[in-house]
C-alpha cells in the first residue's frame, strides 16, 4: 500500500498543519474499506487502488475540498512559484558574488585571497537583502496572477504512477522554531550591519557605541553563521520538513556558532569608555561567562542532535 | 459539450448542493463510518463523490452538528459520525424549510403544466 501512503503525503501537502495527520487517516481508513469490499477477480488490489485515486482526484484537487481559506497563492501556481524561488535563490547571490569578486578585482588587481574572502563577506547583508526583495517582487506578482486567472481553467494533470516517493526519515519542523530563527537572524543583519553603532549608550547628545572594533573582526563570521542559519530556516519553511542531511548541516552550524561565541568570550568586544566611565566592569565578565555557556550548550546540542539523528526511530 | 449541457450540469450540481447536506444528516440519526454512509446513500439512489463526502463531514463535525468518534477497537482503525443534539435541531429546522420549498415550487409548477 505504499502507493496508498504517497497520494496521502501529496494530499497532505496542501493542507493545513492541524488537519493534516486527520484527514491522512480518515482518507486511508476510506480506501481501505473500500478495498476491502472489493472482489473484482480480473484487478489486482493495486491496480483497483490506482483507479480509485484516479476516480478520487489529484492530491491538490482532494486537499482544496477539504479547505475554506482562499489563499494568496493559487495551489495550482504554488509548484510554478516555488520553481521561480528556486532559481532567484541560486542565481541572484551568484550573480551578486560574482559582481562583488569582479569589482573587487577592478579596484585592485593584486588582491589577496584573505581580503577577497573579507569582501565577499561584506557583502552577504546586501546580497540578502536583494534577494528578500527580489522574492517577494516575484510573490507579489504570482498573487496578482492568483487574483487574475480562474482555477479552474487551470489544468492539473495527475497519474498516480507519478506520485513521488515516501520521503526516507523526515523530521519534524518547528515553524516558531523556523520563523522566530529567519527573522532574529534578519533583525541582526539589519542592526549589527546597516546600523553600526546603534547599540549604544545615549547621553548629553552623544551616543557612544556600546561594541568597539574588535565585535568588527568577528563580524564577517557571525555574518556567514546567522546568514546560513537563515537559509536553513527559510527551507525549512519551504519544506515544512527536515531530513538527515539538513539536521547534520545544522548540528555543523551550531559548532560553527559555538567557536563564535568561544571567539567573542574571549575578544575584548566592549568600548573601555562606557565600561571604565560607568563602572560596570561585571558586564563583561557576565557576558563572557554567558558566551562560555553558551558555545558549550551549542556543542552538546549538536552532538544530541545528531546521536538522536542517527539512532532514533523515524518520525514524521 | 454543448452549451446546453453545460448549463444543465451546472444547475443540476446547484440543485444538488443544496440538499446534499439534508440528505446526509438525514442518514445519520445512525452511527456511521465514511464508507457505510456512501453506501446508504447510494442504496437510497443518492450518487455522491466521496471527495464530496468527506470534506462535507469535516465541515459538519467542525460546526458541530455531528459527533465523531475515532474506534480504535477494530481491525482497523474508523471513524463514525452520528448527529450531535445541535445537528438534530439544524436537520428538523432545514427539513421543514425543505418541506416548505418543496410545496412551494410543486405548486407553482403545476400550475404551468
Amino acid at each position: 500500500m505504499k502507493l496508498l501512503e504517497r497520494y496521502l503525503l501529496q494530499i497532505e501537502r496542501y493542507l493545513p498543519r492541524k488537519d493534516k495527520a486527520e484527514v491522512s487517516d480518515e482518507l486511508r481508513s476510506l480506501f481501505l474499506d473500500q478495498l476491502e469490499d472489493y472482489d473484482d477477480t480480473d484487478q489486482t488490489k493495486e491496480d483497483r487502488l490506482k483507479d480509485m485515486i484516479i476516480e478520487f482526484g489529484s492530491p491538490l484537487q482532494v486537499a482544496m475540498k477539504y479547505r475554506n481559506d482562499k489563499p494568496i497563492i493559487l495551489r495550482e501556481l504554488e509548484p510554478f512559484l516555488f520553481m521561480v524561488f528556486k532559481i532567484i535563490s541560486i542565481s541572484v547571490p551568484s550573480a551578486l558574488l560574482f559582481v562583488t569578486a569582479l569589482g573587487v578585482y577592478s579596484d585592485n588587481i593584486d588582491v589577496s585571497t584573505g581580503f577577497l574572502v573579507l569582501e565577499l563577506l561584506k557583502a552577504i547583508p546586501s546580497i540578502f537583502m536583494a534577494l528578500v526583495t527580489a522574492l517577494g517582487i516575484v510573490f507579489l506578482i504570482f498573487a496578482g496572477l492568483s487574483r487574475a486567472l480562474d482555477p479552474n481553467k487551470i489544468e492539473d494533470d495527475f497519474h498516480p504512477d507519478y506520485l513521488p516517493p515516501i520521503p526516507v526519515d523526515v523530521y519534524k519542523v518547528s515553524m516558531f522554531e523556523a520563523i522566530i530563527g529567519t527573522a532574529g537572524g534578519l533583525v541582526f543583519l539589519y542592526v549589527f550591519n546597516y546600523q553600526p553603532g546603534l547599540i549604544a549608550v545615549y547621553y548629553d547628545n552623544v551616543r557612544e557605541p556600546l561594541l568597539n572594533s574588535n565585535f568588527d573582526k568577528i563580524l564577517p563570521f557571525l555574518n556567514v553563521s546567522v546568514s546560513l542559519t537563515m537559509l536553513l530556516q527559510g527551507y525549512y519553511l519551504f519544506k515544512q520538513s527536515k531530513s538527515k542531511l539538513t539536521i547534520t548541516f545544522e548540528a555543523v552550524l551550531q559548532v560553527f556558532s559555538g567557536i563564535i561565541l568561544i571567539l567573542l568570550s574571549q575578544a575584548d568586544i566592549f568600548n573601555d569608555i562606557i565600561i571604565n566611565g560607568f563602572n560596570i566592569e561585571i558586564i563583561p565578565t557576565l557576558f563572557k561567562i554567558g558566551m562560555i555557556v553558551g558555545a558549550v550548550a551549542a556543542f552538546i546540542g549538536a552532538i544530541v542532535k545528531i546521536v538522536k539523528v542517527f539512532l532514533a526511530k523515524e518520525k514524521r | 459539450m454543448s452549451n446546453f449541457d453545460d448549463i444543465i450540469k451546472n444547475l443540476q450540481q446547484e440543485l444538488r448542493k443544496g440538499t446534499l447536506v439534508l440528505a446526509v444528516l438525514s442518514q445519520l440519526f445512525e452511527k456511521h463510518y465514511g464508507y457505510s454512509l456512501v453506501e446508504t446513500l447510494n442504496k437510497h439512489g443518492l450518487q455522491i463523490d466521496q471527495n464530496t463526502l468527506y470534506p462535507l463531514l469535516r465541515r459538519l463535525d467542525k460546526q458541530g452538528l455531528l459527533e465523531a468518534t475515532w474506534d480504535v477497537s477494530e481491525t482497523r482503525p474508523r471513524k463514525y459520525y452520528k448527529l450531535s443534539e445541535l445537528g438534530i435541531r439544524v436537520y428538523n429546522e432545514l427539513k421543514n424549510t425543505y418541506y416548505n420549498s418543496h410545496t412551494v415550487i410543486e405548486n407553482m409548477m403545476k400550475e404551468v403544466e
